[in-house]
């Protein structure tokens, strides 16, 4: 009997900006992609949209089609050369900036009704405005992007404990970006960890390190996606253990 | 034979205003108009738009009569001023002026539907005076309906202009306080507070006010009626804990819930360098 699969909706947030949230989604998904799940990309980003840059693509119809013409999101749905498929949003629309809360709950009401998806990554915006808190709200699990920047750090901590106070969130993913080796990603980890058992009373899930390479700059440059290109590069096996440790964390 | 129908815009004054003239505009003459009827016939002028004095007075001139209670034009106007008038009454209430529960009722109903729509919550508040019963039963109900009277003046003086003020009757009222968070919402409770305790030691009455707060926000899933009686359930307790008292929902002050420096402390730990992390220290006793 063919029961419907259950979608895992999972949001890539940081708090800080340019911690490389855009850059982990489009890995992630291709990663997935290669390891031959279904995976459908959100650009949740709703003012500063920019996964379309990241991908050398120049879509069409992008979710403003959704918000200020009568498509569904599915309409707006395309698929993309790494494999995964992605929903556009629009750069430089400041009414998709100050979306009305009734819009969003279309929006996320939608996003339910997509079928046929093992993985759905929202990849939101920076800062903790209520659109972000809303997109946050309705994953199942909240990925957190830090780096070894201090800012970073106290700004994905500060989303954990406004998910937590507003919302009672318990269950977060960290991955440590653009570390320098898998010691200053565990310690900068062990941090957060410590902190948020201390004051927050709940452990944080730390999915992996992604170790800086030489190959990122130059694909990014490129507008090309690194774990396709240098499917052997050490950017590439990082990739492969989070995007693991992130099935495995949702079959526990 | 037929009324003549003309529209007034027709009848400029370049185009002298004779039987002459209207027949030619209905497209007809008088002579074929009088060989159609019998003697007494009647021509019937219908202007659909007010005709100006001067025009007027030449139609009288041929013989015309105009009769005011067919002024379409002057009864709509009158209709209408009556009509805003019995509106307007249906919604206020009539000693005090505020608006009544027939109007906060639709009111709460459009602010629930508003906070749905947008995500801006809004504050309800309710308000039963303390002892207004004495006043009304020992000085008589003129000098309690005066001070009932000299409140609301104050209120609707005092009132943000976005606000609903209600009387729900007797000494209850209830405010509607749209695009209002909780915090402000019990900010301007005090206020109103006071300002009851003012009228009254004016007055030299023993009446305080008790009120009850609470806000309605996106996440609310509540409907009117369990809303307002959410709000009636604070203001009960706000009687029961004593007279002249205001009872509201905790409202964390926003410094609790941000990132304290012992948290930042840790975060920043292992990656500090040992200087500065003496350093940091020293800020964070200094600021304790």
């Amino acid at each position: 009997m063919k029961t419907k699969q259950k979608t895992l909706i999972v949001s890539l947030t940081s708090g800080k900006g340019g911690v490389g949230k855009t850059f982990i989604t489009t890995n992630l998904a291709a990663t997935l992609a290669r390891q031959g799940k279904k995976v459908l990309i959100v650009d949740c980003d709703l003012g500063l949209a920019n996964i379309d840059i990241m991908l050398g693509i120049n879509p069409s119809r992008t979710l403003k089609d959704v918000v200020f013409g009568d498509l569904h999101l599915r309409d707006v749905i395309m698929t993309t050369a790494g494999g995964f498929d992605l929903i556009p949003a629009s750069s430089g629309i400041r009414e998709m900036a100050q979306l009305l809360f009734e819009k969003i709950q279309t929006i996320k009401e939608m996003m339910l009704e997509l079928e046929g998806y093992d993985v759905i990554l929202l990849d939101t915006g920076a800062g903790i405005a209520e659109v972000v808190l809303q997109f946050n709200l309705m994953a199942h699990l909240n990925i957190i992007v830090i780096n070894r920047e201090l800012t970073s750090l106290t700004d994905a901590y500060a989303m954990v404990k406004v998910m937590y106070q507003v919302f009672g969130r318990q269950s977060f993913g960290i991955i440590t970006n653009n570390v320098v080796d898998n010691k200053e990603g565990a310690s900068i980890f062990k941090n957060i960890d410590t902190i948020s058992k201390r004051f927050l009373g709940f452990p944080l899930h730390w999915l992996g390190n992604i170790r800086q390479d030489d190959v990122v700059p130059k694909t990014i440059l490129r507008q090309e996606i690194p774990v396709c290109k240098f499917p052997r590069s050490r950017v590439a096996t990082d990739f492969n253990q989070v995007g693991k440790e992130l099935l495995a964390s949702n079959n526990s | 034979m037929k009324p003549v129908k003309i529209t007034a815009s027709r009848l400029t004054p370049t185009v002298p205003l004779t039987i002459k003239n209207i027949l030619k505009k209905a497209g007809s003459t008088a002579k074929t108009a009088l060989a159609e009827k019998d003697k007494q016939a009647e021509f019937v002028l219908i202007a659909t738009e007010d005709i100006a004095a001067a025009h007027r007075a030449k139609l009288f001139s041929h013989g015309f009569r105009f009769r005011p209670q067919d002024d379409l034009l002057e009864r709509l106007v009158q209709l209408e001023k009556e009509n805003r008038h019995l509106k307007s009454l249906s919604v206020t209430d009539e000693l005090t002026g505020l608006y009544n529960k027939r109007f906060f009722n639709r009111q709460l109903t459009v602010e629930i539907t508003r906070t749905q729509r947008t995500g801006e919550p809004f504050c309800l508040i309710f308000i039963d005076l303390d002892n207004f019963k004495i006043v009304n039963d020992t000085l008589g109900h003129t000098k309690g309906d005066e001070f009932l009277v000299k409140i609301c003046r104050q209120i609707s003086l005092n009132i943000r202009p976005t606000d609903f003020a209600c009387r729900f009757g007797g000494d209850e009222f209830a405010a509607i306080l749209p695009a209002t968070s909780l915090r402000d919402g019990i900010a301007i409770a005090k206020r109103w507070h006071k300002l009851f305790l003012h009228v009254a030691t004016e007055m030299r009455l023993p009446v305080s006010s008790s009120i009850g707060v609470d806000e309605f926000n996106a996440s609310c899933k509540l409907n009117a009626p369990e809303f307002l009686h959410k709000v009636d359930q604070l203001l009960y307790e706000a009687k029961k804990a004593g007279k002249g008292k205001i009872a509201h929902p905790d409202v964390e002050a926003p410094e609790l819930k941000a990132v304290t420096w012992a948290e930042k402390d840790i975060l920043y730990h292992i990656l500090q360098p040992s200087a500065q992390k003496k350093r940091f220290r020293q800020q964070n006793r200094e600021s304790r």
